[in-house]
Parts: C-alpha cells; structure tokens; sequence
C-alpha cells in the first residue's frame, strides 16, 4: 500500500483514479491545481505522484521541475498522464523530471498496473523519515503567540526527549529567546548573511540549546545586515528542518508578509492564536478568511485561544460563534505567567502544574498524535 | 480517459505555426461533423494550451476558452478513431477499404490511410462538400521544416482547403 498524490484539474480524472487506486488498495490525495500539489508533496511526501500536465498556472511540467528542484523529493516516482499524447510530449515530460509519461487514453487498469511498476523500483536511497512544521500565528499581537510556541516547545521536548526546535521569525527583536533565558548569539539573519545556502550545515551554528532540549534560532536583537528573512529563504529552512527534527515550532510575526506567508503555507499546521477579545476574533476571522484563500485548507488550521488578561473576556462558546469553527484548545488565564516571563523560565517549567501548563502540554500531546 | 470531460473531447489542433491542445464541447456529435459545420465559421475551445510547433512540447500560452477559425486549421489529431469519424464513416453502407495517401497542407506532411468505399474519385474525395475535413487513418503529420517533430494518432482530420499536394499510392 502507498501514499498516492493525484493532480489533475478535471475532478472526473481523479474520482476514475482515487476509485481505482483505492481499489488496488493504496492511499490517494488529491489537488486541482500544481501548485496545490506542490504543498501537499512538500509536506505529506507521498509515494508516487500522478499529475496531468494541462493545469493552470503551473503545469504540470513545471510540477515536476519545481519537485525535482529539490534534493528531498528527488526520488519520488512522478508519472505523468496527459491528453496530450504525442513522443514529443512524453520526451519534454521527461526532461522535465518525471520518471514516466502514459497517455490519457489508457484505462484506469492499465494505468494501476503502471504505478504498480513504478511503485516496484527501489528507491536509489532509503526514505528519511520527515519531520513537521507547526506555525504558530496570530494576526494580532499581543495575543500570546511567543509565548505559546516556547511552551509547546518545551512540552514537546520535555515529553518526547527528542530534539525540538523553535525558530523565531520575528524580523527584530524577538523574543522566544529571552522567555527561554537565552542570550541570543545566532539568528537564521546571522546565516543569511552569511551568504550560504541555508540548510543543516550552515545552520548548525547559529542554534542555541535551551537545558529542555529545546533548539533555538533566535531573531535577531538589533537590525540585521542581512535585512528581513526573504520569502524565498522559508523553503530551504523549512526543508533543512524537517530533515534535522522530529517537530519544529515557528514563531510568526503578526503580519501577512510574504516571508510570512511563506511559512504559513510550508507548515503542516497552524496554530492560529485568538485572545477573547472582540478585535482579536476579527482578526481571528480575517486570518482565517486569508488563509483559506491561500489555500490552507481548514484541516491545517487549528484555532487557540488563549486568554493572557484577566477577567472580562468573551466566552469560548462567543468565540465559536465568531469563528464558526471549532477550537483545538483553549488556553485559561495564568496569574503566574508573568512572573514566569520576568524569570526567564516558561511556564510549563515554572508552574507546570497550572491549568494553562496542563492545557500546552495537551495541545503538545495532540500535536504530537 | 481522455474524452472524460463532461461531453469535452480533448484533441491537437494544428495551424502552420502552432500547436493548440484544448478540449471542445461536442455533446452528442461528432467533431468532424462540428468542424464541418457551415453555419460557423470558429471553434469554441476550452482550456486550451498553445505550443509553438518549433518546440511543441513547450506550452507557451494558457487560455481558459478561445475561438479558432476553423479555415485556419490544417489538420486535427485525435486520441480515438471513434472521436474523428463522422457518422456516415462509421457506419457505411458498403464495406471500405484502406489506400495509403501522402498529403502535403502548409508546413506539414501527412501520411495515413484513407478509407475508401467503392471507387476511387480523387476529385469527388477533394471536391469541398458537406465534409471540410478529411479523415487519415494511422496517420503521422511531419513538419517540413523540422521532419524529427513529428504527431502521430489513429486519426488525423486534414482540412481540404489546406491541401496543397494530395497523393494516393497504388494498390498493392
């Protein structure tokens, strides 16, 4: 049985073959359109990828060059079923980086027949288990996202006693490293500047060990040389992580930047923060609106709230209402919190008894699952 | 597969210098009897991808729907032969034969056979009639200028206003 990825723009193509692969007994994921299809290779890695080649926008092509383009999913067998029919068309398909053309006149027992084959082939290495991405994000500030990714961090760490890692995509001045009691030396500003590629190696010495376990890549504490984090710099970090940890928390500036964005869309999951206040759940619900037109499906999207004031704020049922959808936890009130910030030392290790502590280390659990 | 589409018939629409893969709506009928119709003088395609044919693997331009002027058109390749046969071919009232034809139309040149009922008129078969477009069998389209690129499929619908040289080689 493997992790089939269907790409095709026709929803009839892929009902004949998700029916046909299902049958044959494999998993099947779907997308319309190649850039969705590029999200989904990136974070599910899939088996095998079937894609059309006449989509929209990117094509599929163009799928298998931006695939290709990247070390991690080098190996995974793309197959490629066009309309188009011609030599010429299967030739261009190859170059391109698919490892085989059938045309879309074959039938869908031919075609399972074929991905049989391709599935067959031993894979020229052993398959690296992935790790995940979490985004935690709030398009307002001050809601507790720093805050929250530490704690998770922490928990996960403290639970798993595995390496986590937390990176700090504040542009300046963030401050995950200071709730850790970390004096920032490096920064993924620090290895930008650098100039080299971004991945395992050159980040190596820009992490800082928290006691837990936890690895941090602090923002930076005054203004970079390297300037912000470009858009185009989430990709590869987000691949070196995943191929260096089992969970990797990013710590999201609260605005919709590009680079911001970028990370968004690369993580498997969101945790998207909300504080029981009526501006914070309009945001709430403009991030979700904005989300889902970048096409980060519901799924992904796990809203938290978390109630870093007193008394005062809208209940967990209000909050639903607004956000017409369910929350994946909530976070109470923890009078100890400051104190834990102005120790330096998280909550989960400072109080880790606390209704909030308890509350972190189930979401961690969940996360975990 | 290919015809899944909800009525949408996906097929190569070739002029002198480009290749256009789209799909045509085509309900119950039969695309060379679409083609052949005199009360329109374009296609509507859908999703239509346009290749030079310099490079026709290459997808240069990619358009929602577009109309093609069926004059323009130099031939058609088809995935079926079902696809590109008008009902009068398909069920003919004398059983035909097949006699291998070279056809020359700008820029390209097409080999396939043609099928024959009873006996050959070279005029009455190029003569323009009900029928604008001419089914080659097996049939392969070389270009002229680049002969290695090459399209190849069961059927191949030449335009009869675009045929410059029409050969028909003898009986064996």
């Amino acid at each position: 049985m493997a992790d089939i990825l269907i790409i095709d723009d026709d929803p009839d193509v892929i009902r004949l073959i998700e029916f046909a692969l299902k049958r044959a007994g494999h998993t099947v994921l779907t997308a319309s359109n190649g850039e969705s299809g590029l999200s989904i290779t990136q974070r599910r890695h899939p088996n095998l990828v079937i894609a059309d080649v006449m989509m929209p926008r990117v094509n599929g092509y163009e799928f298998c060059r931006r695939v290709r383009a990247q070390e991690d999913f080098a190996d995974i067998p793309i197959l490629v079923f066009s309309a188009r029919f011609q030599p010429i068309d299967r030739q261009t398909a190859l170059e391109a980086g698919a490892t085989d053309y059938l045309p879309k006149t074959v039938g869908p027992s031919d075609l399972v027949a074929h991905v049989e084959r391709l599935l067959r082939k031993p894979p020229p290495a052993a398959k690296v288990k992935l790790g995940s991405m979490i985004a935690v994000f709030g398009l307002r500030g001050g809601v507790g996202v720093t805050s929250l990714a530490v704690n998770l961090s922490v928990a996960v760490a403290l639970s798993r006693r595995q390496p986590v890692a937390l990176i700090d995509m504040a542009p300046l001045s963030g401050h995950a490293a200071l709730m850790l009691g970390l004096r920032p030396t490096g920064s993924l500003h620090k290895a930008l500047a650098s100039g080299k590629e971004i991945k395992a190696e050159t980040l190596k010495p820009h992490w800082q060990t928290h006691e837990t376990g936890v690895q941090v890549l602090s923002s930076p504490v005054t203004q970079s040389p390297a300037g912000d984090v470009p858009p185009a710099a989430v990709q590869p970090l987000v691949i070196s992580l995943r191929q260096t940890f089992r969970l990797a928390f990013l710590d999201l500036a609260p605005t919709l930047s590009r680079t911001t964005a970028a990370a968004l869309t690369a993580a498997d999951r969101v945790l998207l923060l909300v504080a029981p206040d009526l501006a914070s759940v309009q945001s709430a619900a403009v991030a979700l609106q904005v989300l889902s037109n970048m096409g980060i499906e519901n799924e992904r999207i796990w809203p938290v709230l978390n109630t870093p004031g007193g008394v005062g704020g809208l209940s967990s049922e209000a909050v639903v209402n607004a956000l017409k959808r369910p929350l994946a936890a909530t976070i109470p009130y923890e009078p100890g919190m400051l104190a834990a910030l102005n120790a330096r030392r998280p909550l989960m290790l400072s109080s880790p008894k606390s209704a909030a502590a308890q509350s972190v280390a189930q979401l961690a659990t969940q996360l975990l699952s | 597969m290919a015809s899944l589409r909800g009525g949408l018939l996906a097929a190569d629409f070739f002029t002198t210098a480009y290749r256009m893969s789209g799909h045509v709506s085509t309900g119950n009928r039969r695309l060379s009897d679409i083609l052949s119709d005199r009360l329109s003088d374009f296609l509507l395609l859908q999703d239509i991808y346009v290749s030079r044919i310099y490079k026709p693997g290459e997808i240069v331009a990619y358009y929602k729907t577009g109309s093609l002027i069926k004059a323009q058109i130099t031939f058609v390749v088809l995935p079926t032969e079902a696809d590109g046969l008008s009902k009068d071919h398909i069920y003919p009232a004398f059983t035909p034969h097949l006699r291998e034809v070279f056809v020359t139309v700008p820029s390209f040149e097409i080999r396939g056979s043609l099928r024959i009922v009873g006996k050959l008129d070279l005029q009455a078969l190029l003569a323009i009639g009900t029928d604008n477009f001419m089914p080659l069998m097996n049939a392969t389209a070389s270009s002229s200028l680049l002969p290695t690129v090459q399209f190849a499929g069961p059927v191949i619908l030449v335009n009869k206003p675009s045929v410059e040289l029409f050969c028909v080689a003898d009986k064996d």
